[in-house]
């Protein structure tokens, strides 16, 4: 090569080098500079409800001095059946009154509130989710501008009575950036009357466009479950985009829809109530992967059968994760057990409590039961763990045994060491919402109880835990032991340590999920209060 | 030689900052972290956690484990109680009595009774009745691999107080 020619071969080289340089100062700059957040309901599009960064709330030790900051009830305040999201700086989050609200993060100072006349209800009061704005918020940009996405009741449109809606507010000042269309309606509360709502659905943003899940008001009957889409830049929608659940009612979707690269996942609830046989399309009861940009169905997973439909919704959202068996789907439906499935081609990896249902589906006459029994909070996955409430290995022999229970799985094990551990979350058990939605930051737990309570609880890999008891938990510790030896999936697991139990001054019970913020927690509870929790840096 | 040191500077410097970038995760999402599994129980496992279960199994026989579920006075005084039998995996329960008639459902597992000299093959919902005063085995050899099997009884017993 010539002088000249590596001359200028060198100076390209050093070129590149500062260029570079500056590019990955600058990165590092922005990124340690960038505020932490919780931008949406369960932190990410795959709704791992996981704090991906390291903070105190990830530290055992500073864990301990977990405190109260601040208490936020707004004027009328009905309960927070929606949770709080946080970014850059703001807090925001719906109430059952109607009303929604930006708080200054640090001080719990309202910033504004939307609307500022007429609040957002339905004409129907007969669940929680049917109280004013029950959808979790997600932030993001609109034509360049922060912005908070939310849906919620309006009865401006149709009948009046409160169609659903996606909004879109300018973060900053609460001025509305669009309002959808009614994506959800209501005309009237007969048998034949359209009584749509999105509920606790959230939405998901997700390659320009805002999705939602409908669901019903009250059921008496069901209404068809449908997922519509709304583009991110100005709420109208988008038509090419159409997923129903059933070819007549039923599979509602009470969850958020979760997405991750170019998949969505939703999971749906049953269609037997109102039907008189099973509907020719029938996705209820399952989870499943749509197409993002048609929503067609890419796989079906379905392991209850219509015959079998005695109302065990689908309630908890899917839970997408990349872990060391590949991308998994996992979520529990209502009747407490929990699935598996291959985010690709949609086959089963396991059932929790595993049995012949595997493989062929729970089948009539096989024992099982599938009623309206009450596993109906999302999980939350940390690397090739799942964590949510379900009903554990004693399923079949006491249907609300789990309710106030946190099992966490192994995603990728064998069979027989399914069970990572399982805590009991002092809680009030028996029907309801005893545990609201676990979130985790390293190992860490961080889950609101019936009682007010916020509760958190240390994996055995970052805390000691407090001793061995049984992966099922009805069975004497010495049997289990043997059982376990002999590689049983009843076997001795951990009982993991309770790092901090707080019981937040005047709270009612906790229905949405611990926002984790670096060191900041974030919680509502069906008083009307929201509570920012900080430990030490 | 100046250039030489520049670009050394430069290049230090861009290490530093992914460094910084990578190690600290400052406010940027981190990848999924891995989750080995948690070491087993040792064989003489003693530290056990105070967590008592509401209504554990008891042992009521050779590789089995029993416990009532629910009990009350019937019509005519007969008293319905339910019980739940775990059988261990891979084990036989023999000479299995019941104080009284009963409908048996197979909750979880696969196995075989057999009452008196008439086997039968069992799975997860399968039923039978058993006569009073039968003396039954109950096998398991769960298809799936070391899922006990747990029966629940509903015996008719003699009355009495519950």
């Amino acid at each position: 090569m010539p002088a000249e020619a590596k001359g200028e071969s060198a100076m390209m080289r050093r070129g590149c080098i500062r260029v570079f340089a500056v590019f990955a100062a600058c990165c590092a700059l922005m990124a340690c500079s960038k505020p932490k957040s919780w931008p949406m309901f369960r932190h990410n599009t795959a709704r791992a409800g996981h704090q991906s960064v390291k903070s105190s709330l990830s530290d055992p030790m500073k864990v301990a001095n977990l405190k109260v900051v601040w208490t936020f009830s707004p004027a009328g305040a009905q309960g927070f059946y929606s949770s709080p999201i946080v970014h850059d700086g703001r807090v925001f989050i719906g109430n059952g009154n109607g009303f929604f609200y930006a708080l200054n993060e640090r001080t719990g100072a309202v910033l504004w509130q939307y609307p500022t006349g007429t609040p957002l209800t339905s004409s129907f009061m007969c669940n929680p989710s049917s109280f004013g704005i029950a959808s979790s918020a997600v932030a993001t940009r609109v034509n360049g501008k922060e912005a908070v996405v939310f849906g919620g009741p309006d009865r401006s449109s149709g009948a009046h009575l409160g169609d659903g809606h996606l909004i879109a507010l300018d973060a900053e000042t609460g001025a509305l950036l669009w309002e959808s269309p009614a994506v959800a309606q209501v005309t009237g509360s007969g048998f034949n009357d359209l009584h749509e709502q999105i509920g606790y659905s959230s939405p998901l943003i997700f390659h320009d466009r805002v999705y939602i899940g409908i669901a019903d008001h009250c059921d008496n009957p069901i209404q068809n479950g449908k997922v519509v889409a709304v583009r991110l830049s100005d709420g109208t929608i988008d038509t090419s985009f159409n997923y129903v659940s059933t070819s007549t009612r039923g599979g509602g979707i009470w969850n958020s829809p979760a997405g991750k690269d170019d998949d969505l996942f939703v999971t749906t609830g049953n269609t037997r109530n109102g039907n008189v046989s099973q509907p020719a399309v029938n996705h209820g009861l399952s989870v499943l992967r749509l197409n993002k940009d048609t929503g067609n169905v890419v796989w079906q997973h379905q392991p209850v059968p219509y015959a079998l439909d005695d109302d065990p919704d689908w309630a908890a959202g899917a839970v997408a994760t990349d872990t060391s068996c590949g991308r998994v789907v996992t979520s529990q439906q209502k009747d407490g057990w929990a699935w598996s499935v291959d985010a690709g081609a949609g086959g089963v990896l396991w059932a929790f409590p595993t049995g012949p249902w595997a493989t062929s589906g729970f089948q009539p006459g096989d024992g099982t039961v599938h009623g309206d029994t009450d596993y109906k909070r999302p999980g939350a996955a940390w690397g090739g763990v799942y964590l949510g409430v379900m009903g554990g290995l004693d399923t079949t022999t006491n249907l609300s045994g789990g309710y106030t229970q946190l099992h966490a799985l192994n995603v990728c094990a064998p069979e027989n060491r399914r069970v990572r551990w399982i805590k009991d979350v002092p809680a009030t058990g028996g029907f309801g919402y005893p545990l609201g939605p676990p979130s985790i930051s390293h190992g860490i737990v961080y889950v609101g109880t019936n009682e007010g309570h916020l509760v958190v609880i240390a994996d055995p890999k970052v805390a000691p835990s407090s001793g061995w008891r049984c992966s099922d938990p009805s069975v004497p510790l010495p049997t289990c032991a043997i059982l376990g030896s002999l590689g049983s999936v009843v076997r001795l697991v951990p009982d993991p340590a309770i790092l901090k139990d707080i019981a937040l001054p005047g709270a009612s019970a906790i229905f949405g999920e611990p926002a984790l913020v670096g060191n900041r927690v974030f919680i509502a509870d069906t008083s009307g209060k929201v509570f920012m929790l900080e430990a030490d840096p | 030689m100046k250039h030489r040191i520049r670009g050394s500077t430069y290049t230090a410097a861009a290490l530093a900052a992914g460094i910084i970038f990578l190690q600290t995760g400052c406010g940027g999402e981190q990848g999924d972290e891995e989750t080995p599994l948690l070491p087993e129980a040792r064989p003489d496992e003693t530290n056990f956690s105070p967590f008592t279960p509401r209504n554990p199994y008891k042992e009521a026989g050779t590789n089995l484990l029993e416990r009532k579920v629910f009990q009350a006075l019937g019509p005519g005084g007969i008293k319905i109680e339910l019980l739940d039998l775990f059988v261990l995996p891979g084990k036989t329960a023999d000479h299995i009595s019941l104080p009284g008639p009963a409908v048996l459902e197979v909750l979880s597992g696969e196995g075989k009774i057999t009452n008196g000299d008439k086997p039968q093959e069992l799975r997860t919902g399968t039923t039978f009745s058993i006569a009073q005063g039968a003396s039954l085995s109950l096998e398991s050899r769960s298809g799936v691999p070391l899922v006990p099997l747990v029966v629940r009884a509903r015996v008719f017993a003699p009355g009495g107080s519950p």
